[in-house]
């Protein structure tokens, strides 16, 4: 870890624009992954971590829009705006510079098409010609984990373990310095999980890349990145390494999402969830979003919004009341 | 206290899976020869991956899959001698919570007679006086309070949690004997996860059901059970009580499983999954071996040519394994 940014979003926000509402899904963010390093990105369902992993491509259609902010990317010869940049440049940066594995992945192979066709199928479309691309397919299979006989057969024959590395070893096809991935691990089996996510942290050893980490379970985030973001209602409200995040929790979100899940250092102890629910996204907000849930809520809560502030060195937190009892 | 409510002995039963128009069909044993009995107020635990017959154990229990033998005893009665009536008896005191609240309840139905359905079920009992009040007290017990207020909404628009709350009301509102819950928060928010457990193990123990949990998380079923009994491709491999199984697991299946559990995981050690390929493929084809030879770092050559029997190795923590 160098501590270099590889892709910075700066004040991004993103509306979900119907002719009833306007969403706002993501609010305001700011998120640096570094160059070599696993930054995990936690929070519920509905919160906007993966209307946010789209920006990072670019890969924001209607009736999402992007309300403002800027994407810069350092991973070329100078620092360039992702948003700023015309679609053949898009699509050079696309998957040679980041690429995604998306959520629900394993669905998303073509069923009519052979495992090798759907790799080489973004190479060609990157320059590759159609020989090189072949003879990169079982490098990346053999990277991705999964034997090279599978390159003949149809999605329908593999698991869904064996598919998620299928993906794995598209996202690696055009050798990309950082990969979004987007809960990678969802609906898979724990074990299966466990060694997907090992592939990931030694991908990120022994090739160098930055790894976008999304996902809605703190524990396995905390397991695999360095740092993590927490997102509430399309904000970030904690940022920090994982250490901070797990064992000192500023945020009082962070620290009620913590309390609500059993550990098994923990087990004796009651856990507890957290009352109500996230507020909609359609109004604007007054105030922290967390207030109507928080424990700790004061006056100033449902007045002022607070901002990410340093709680110590490089652990933020956007909360006026931080910390509470160590764990 | 120590009461059997269900007992299931040898229980077996295939599934055949189509190779093709002109394919021999297959074989999946989804039970092999399950032994297991709950005692009343217990919660017991199913731990397994997808493919493991946990599922299906839940579904053999309530009657909702046939099994293909053995037996299986409700409060001291073999299930196959009841008469009609007494069939009834049965399904009116076993229920099930299933695991998606979205498609679980249905979506033309207020809350309210959605919980009320099981009841009508047994109307020659209860007055029609009574029922609603029921029902407001069965949403009260499953956290859905004041209940009034819920009864004439439709599920959409409640949320995900409520909706769950409401599948556990129409689950509790005969006073069952015991409850088979299939995966009941996976599908859930991890901050609304933990009210939904507290329940369920507090309606358990106050009420005196039996529960079956099913779950593929072994640190949320350590949280809320008693008991925990780990399957494997129609086996159980493990079985004991909740502490002695997770702080102490035997089998290299479970140790498997709970190295696998992220806030486990040592970055430094060699885990047992990567010294073995994980073949997810494998099926249980019913021949007579141990189900986890195919991945298991100390298979041996009897572990192939005879399933290991479950043998008690600490009072109450039983495993099937020759390495023990």
């Amino acid at each position: 870890m160098t501590g270099d940014p590889i892709i910075e979003v700066k004040d991004a926000s993103i509306s979900y624009i119907s002719r009833r509402e306007k969403i706002d899904a993501v609010r305001n963010v700011s998120l640096t992954l570094e160059k070599g390093s696993i930054l995990g990105l936690v929070g519920e369902s509905g919160c906007g971590k993966s209307t946010l992993a789209t920006i990072f491509l670019k890969l924001i259609y209607p009736p999402a829009h992007i309300q403002g902010g800027s994407v810069y990317y350092y991973g070329g010869s100078e620092k360039t705006n992702v948003l700023e940049m015309k679609p053949p440049e898009l699509r050079r940066y696309r998957w040679k510079e980041v690429s995604m594995i998306f959520q629900g992945s394993m669905n998303s192979l073509n069923p009519v098409m052979r495992i090798s066709d759907q790799i080489t199928d973004v190479m060609i479309d990157h320059d590759y010609t159609y020989m090189e691309a072949m003879d990169r397919v079982d490098s990346l299979l053999e990277q991705a984990g999964i034997s090279k006989r599978v390159k003949n057969l149809y999605p329908h024959e593999l698991s869904g373990g064996m598919k998620q590395r299928v993906n794995i070893a598209i996202a690696l096809a055009c050798e990309p310095k950082a990969l979004i991935a987007d809960e990678p691990t969802t609906a898979l089996d724990v074990v299966v999980q466990s060694q997907i996510t090992r592939k990931l942290e030694s991908l990120r050893k022994n090739l160098g890349l930055s790894i976008l980490f999304i996902s809605h379970d703190i524990s396995l985030v905390g397991a695999i990145a360095d740092r993590i973001s927490v997102m509430y209602a399309g904000k970030i409200v904690e940022v920090g390494r994982v250490s901070d995040i797990l064992n000192s929790p500023a945020h009082q979100y962070t620290i009620a999402l913590l309390a609500s899940i059993p550990t098994l250092k923990r087990v004796e102890e009651k856990i507890s969830g957290i009352p109500g629910h996230p507020p909609r996204l359609n109004t604007t907000i007054k105030g922290c979003a967390f207030a109507d849930r928080c424990m700790k809520v004061q006056n100033r809560c449902r007045e002022e919004e607070p901002q990410l502030e340093v709680i110590e060195g490089d652990h933020q937190a956007a909360c006026f009341f931080p910390g509470g009892p160590k764990r | 206290m120590n009461e059997e409510v269900i007992k299931l002995e040898n229980i077996t039963k295939d599934y055949t899976i189509r190779t093709g128009l002109f394919g021999k069909p297959k074989k999946n044993r989804a039970l092999d020869k399950v032994n297991v009995s709950i005692t009343k107020g217990e919660i017991l635990g199913v731990v397994g991956e997808s493919g493991s017959g946990k599922t299906t154990l839940g579904f053999v229990m309530l009657g909702l899959a046939n099994k293909d033998s053995g037996n299986i005893y409700f409060e001291g009665k073999n299930i196959d001698a009841l008469n009609k009536a007494q069939i009834k008896e049965f399904r009116l005191k076993s229920q099930m919570i299933f695991q998606d609240p979205f498609e679980s309840l249905n979506p033309m139905l207020t809350v309210g007679e959605s919980v009320l359905t099981p009841l009508l079920l047994a109307k020659d009992r209860i007055p029609k006086s009574e029922r609603m009040l029921r029902v407001i007290a069965a949403l009260n017990s499953a956290g859905l309070e004041p209940g009034e207020e819920y009864i004439s909404k439709i599920p959409s628009e409640l949320s995900g949690g409520q909706r769950q709350r409401v599948g556990i009301a129409r689950a509790l509102i005969n006073n069952p004997s015991f409850i088979v819950a299939d995966e009941p928060v996976s599908m859930l928010d991890v901050s609304i996860r933990a009210d939904l457990l507290n329940l369920l193990k507090e309606q358990a123990k106050s009420k005196q059901v039996s529960m079956i949990f099913i779950s593929h998380d072994i640190i949320i079923t350590r949280y809320i059970a008693d008991k925990i009994l780990v399957m494997h491709l129609g086996q159980v491999v493990e079985m004991g009580a909740s502490k002695d199984v997770v702080e102490n697991p035997k089998h290299p299946y479970t140790v498997l499983l709970i190295k696998s559990m992220p806030e486990v995981r040592d970055r430094d050690l060699v885990p047992i999954d990567e010294q073995v390929e994980y073949n997810v493929d494998v099926i249980n084809s019913g021949s007579d071996e141990c189900s986890f030879v195919s991945k298991c770092p100390f298979a041996m050559d009897i572990c192939a040519q005879h399933r290991p029997e479950m043998k008690e190795i600490d009072p109450g923590h039983f495993v099937a394994c020759y390495l023990f």
